[in-house]
């Protein structure tokens, strides 16, 4: 864990692409909100690995996004409810339904839809504002937070020799 | 383009769902064991053991070695326990997310068998039992008497012709007392007779002037005054009289009723008269019909939470935490679950029998066919044989509705206890069973008429009362009988309804062999109450005649007194002096006319 964190760490301070890690976060994001393993995951997992995505970032922001799934259960049932029962979609499912992809995917169970219709929507703005604050941090935060004694104190610590060791490293 | 392309991460992905494939490949196995054994604790509560658990993949077949499921209300026995499972499982659907097995095979699956070890219970149920509602054993006591001694009988003193008898006896001495007191206020013979020599005193009285008149009125009405106070008397003795009258007439006509009462209470008390509607059928085989269909809602209570909770996903399904699966029209309409075909060979203390479904699911209105369920046995209890076939089907509102028939041939039954109670023993030593029927179910609701021969029988057991070992003894001496057994109402508490010409049989049978005992048995009651009954009426005769002499005599003072009141000597001879006056006048007026015309 501390570990991943380092290298989150790394990614911000590093000269990696702004746009590199804001997109990890957002497909991080979107992967958190779904059940591990489905169809759509594992696309994301592919897009992660094979895009120049950062992939430190991107494990932090599952892990992250995967804890506040818990918390938005209801919420993205409820919009997968909402999709999937309205009126109005219903040729549009019953098409969908006839393929194959589309019942692999799961994506006529409430909660996987609903999971990934709030994931891909929000994950724009979070990538702009992902974006924004990485920038802001690069200016700003870093210079700022070095100037305090904790901050001292914690590049003596455990922590700070992993990220040391990681830095050292490089990029995956 | 190597600006935005991973390479190597094209790689990793590879080789990560290749690990993750090899990973499921090898471990499939143990993991489908541990998933099964966890999830089958976690809805019995109880230790799941699986032996071995295999997978081959083309196609996709599960196969399961060694199931047991610990009883979690007996841990020492599996609830549930087979040799060997397959189950072919389609992978397309399942990755869309159904379960649709093609074939399900489960061989030698037994119930109830004890465990090599007893298995841990991790949580336990309400454990409500439907023990045995006593339903059989009340009506046992009815037997549970023997037949008095006539004498000892007739002896107590709780029979209403003695009873009755002691009370109009009683009745008598009081009512006697009463009508003495009365008699004892009458005018004596002396008295009347003293009356009427006053009458004929003023009747002999001469009159002479009205002076004489006026006196003779004043005698009288003194004379007059007495009387009426007489008659009260009299009256109110009368009264007393009728009273009595009536007490004694209702008391000597609850008497003579009595013995007739007698006679039900005892009929009553010692079922002489259950002889006639006694329901032998139910009393023999209620309590195994009881526990038969105790089967039944056992299943029932097995499978109901199972419909309910498919109930609820249906009611509120926007309520589900994790989500839900919307079905939309297909092209080949599949439901959630579905088991194509099923065999399972089910193996009881009774024999072995082969089940077959098709169709099973708890979705019939998506391909719009019923479960079809057929249980076949060959060796029912030995040589005996069984068909079953069952259809069923729950509808979008979880109704669930089905029925069957049943037929069952040759089954050799060996010592089957019938009863076992204070009253009387009786077990069937050996017989054949054969029998069919038909069933229905809506909901709870259950519907079913069976009907049962059994032939070649043969019983033993004693009675602890005469009525008990003669019903034993006429039960023994039938070597058949046919029964019908009707159930109706809630499966978990059905209306019972046995009939059997056995009824009948017993009735004829048991009548004919206590005909002789019962009528020896009534004629000596029935001959010692009515001696009870003349006794106590020969006692209130005697009474009686002494009250009818009270009563004349009341009767005769009342109209020697009405005579001597209605005597009316004031006037008479009022008009006596009134008709002297006129003839003295009469004489006067000649008198002095023969003067006048000389």
């Amino acid at each position: 864990m501390l570990t991943l964190l380092a290298k989150l760490f790394n990614a911000l301070n590093s000269e990696s692409s702004t746009r590199q890690i804001s997109l990890a976060i957002a497909l991080g994001f979107i992967v958190g909100l779904s059940p591990l393993l489905t169809l759509h995951n594992i696309f994301f997992i592919f897009v992660v690995l094979f895009l120049r995505v950062n992939i430190g970032g991107f494990i932090v922001a599952w892990g992250f996004f995967k804890g506040l799934s818990y918390l938005l259960t209801s919420l993205i049932v409820t919009v997968g409810e909402s999709l999937l029962t309205a009126e109005s979609l219903q040729p549009l499912f019953d098409a969908l339904y006839q393929s194959s992809l589309f019942k692999l995917g799961h994506l006529h169970h409430t909660y996987t839809l609903g999971a990934l219709v709030l994931g891909c929507l929000l994950a724009v703005p979070l990538y702009y504002l992902s974006n924004f604050l990485i920038e802001k941090y690069r200016l700003h935060i870093k210079a700022f937070f070095e100037k305090f004694r904790i901050v001292k104190a914690l590049k003596a610590s455990k922590f700070y020799r992993i990220y040391s060791h990681v830095s050292g490293q490089g990029e995956l | 383009m190597s600006r935005f392309i991973r390479w190597k991460g094209l790689v990793g992905f590879f080789v990560v769902m290749a690990l993750m494939i090899t990973f499921i490949y090898v471990f499939a196995d143990a993991l489908v064991k541990k998933g099964i054994e966890k999830s089958g604790e976690w809805y019995l509560g109880a230790e799941v053991n699986v032996n071995e658990v295999e997978i081959n993949y083309l196609p996709l077949t599960l196969n399961i070695e060694g199931f047991q499921a610990t009883d979690p209300e007996k841990p020492s026995h599996n609830l549930v326990s087979f040799s060997q499972a397959s189950a072919g499982v389609d992978v397309w659907q399942y990755l869309f997310g159904k379960l649709y097995i093609s074939e399900l095979t489960v061989a030698e699956l037994r119930i109830d068998q004890p465990r090599q070890s007893a298995g841990e219970v991790y949580a336990l149920g309400d454990g409500t039992e439907n023990g045995n509602d006593g339903a059989g054993d009340s009506m046992l006591p009815e037997l549970d008497v023997s037949l008095p001694k006539a004498e000892d009988l007739l002896n107590n003193s709780d029979l209403l012709t003695v009873k009755r008898g002691k009370a109009l006896a009683q009745s008598y001495q009081i009512e006697k007392k009463k009508l003495q007191a009365a008699y004892e206020t009458l005018p004596t013979k002396d008295a009347l007779a003293d009356y009427k020599k006053q009458v004929e005193q003023l009747a002999n009285i001469k009159i002479e002037s009205l002076a004489d008149l006026e006196k003779l009125n004043k005698d009288f009405t003194v004379l007059k005054t007495q009387f009426e106070a007489d008659q009260a008397i009299i009256k109110q003795a009368k009264q007393q009289v009728s009273a009595s009258k009536t007490l004694l007439t209702e008391q000597t006509k609850a008497l003579k009723d009595a013995p007739n009462a007698d006679w039900k209470n005892i009929e009553s008390k010692y079922q002489l008269d259950s002889v006639d509607g006694a329901d032998f059928a139910h009393l023999l085989f209620g309590e195994q019909a009881r526990e038969y269909f105790g089967y039944a809602d056992t299943v029932y209570q097995n499978i109901a939470p199972l419909i309910k909770s498919s109930k609820v996903d249906k009611a509120a399904p926007v309520a589900s935490d994790q989500g839900r699966y919307v079905q939309f029209n297909d092209e080949i309409p599949l439901p959630d679950v579905l088991i194509e075909q099923a065999n399972f060979s089910l193996i009881l203390p009774q024999g072995e029998f082969a089940i077959s479904g098709k169709e099973l699911t708890h979705q019939h209105w998506v391909r719009g066919h019923n479960s079809i369920v057929n249980v076949k046995s060959d060796n029912v209890q030995g040589s005996g044989a069984l068909a079953l076939a069952l259809a069923f089907s729950l509808d979008k509102q979880s109704l669930l509705t089905g029925d069957g028939q049943w037929q069952l041939a040759d089954v050799d039954l060996k010592d089957v206890s019938l009863q076992k109670s204070s009253a009387f023993t009786l077990q069937l030593n050996s017989g054949s069973l054969s029998g069919n029927g038909t069933f229905s179910f809506i909901d709870d609701q259950v519907n079913s008429e069976n009907k049962f021969n059994l032939a070649n029988t043969q019983y033993s057991g004693a009675g602890t009362s005469q009525l008990s070992t003669l019903f034993i003894d006429t039960v023994r001496s039938l070597k058949s009988l046919a029964l019908t057994i009707a159930a109706k109402g809630k499966i978990t508490d059905p209306t019972l309804s046995i009939s059997s010409p056995l009824d009948n049989q017993l009735k004829d049978a048991m009548v004919q062999q206590v005909s002789t005992k019962l009528t020896s048995f009534k004629t000596d009651i029935k001959a010692g109450l009515n001696t009870k009954l003349t006794n106590a009426l020969g006692v209130s005769n005697k009474e009686a005649e002494s009250l009818m002499d009270v009563e004349a005599l009341i009767g005769d003072t009342d109209k020697a007194l009405d005579k001597l009141i209605n005597s009316d000597i004031v006037t008479a001879k009022k008009k006596e002096f009134e008709d002297k006056q006129k003839d003295k006048l009469k004489d006067k007026a000649k008198e002095k006319l023969g003067k006048l015309f000389g």
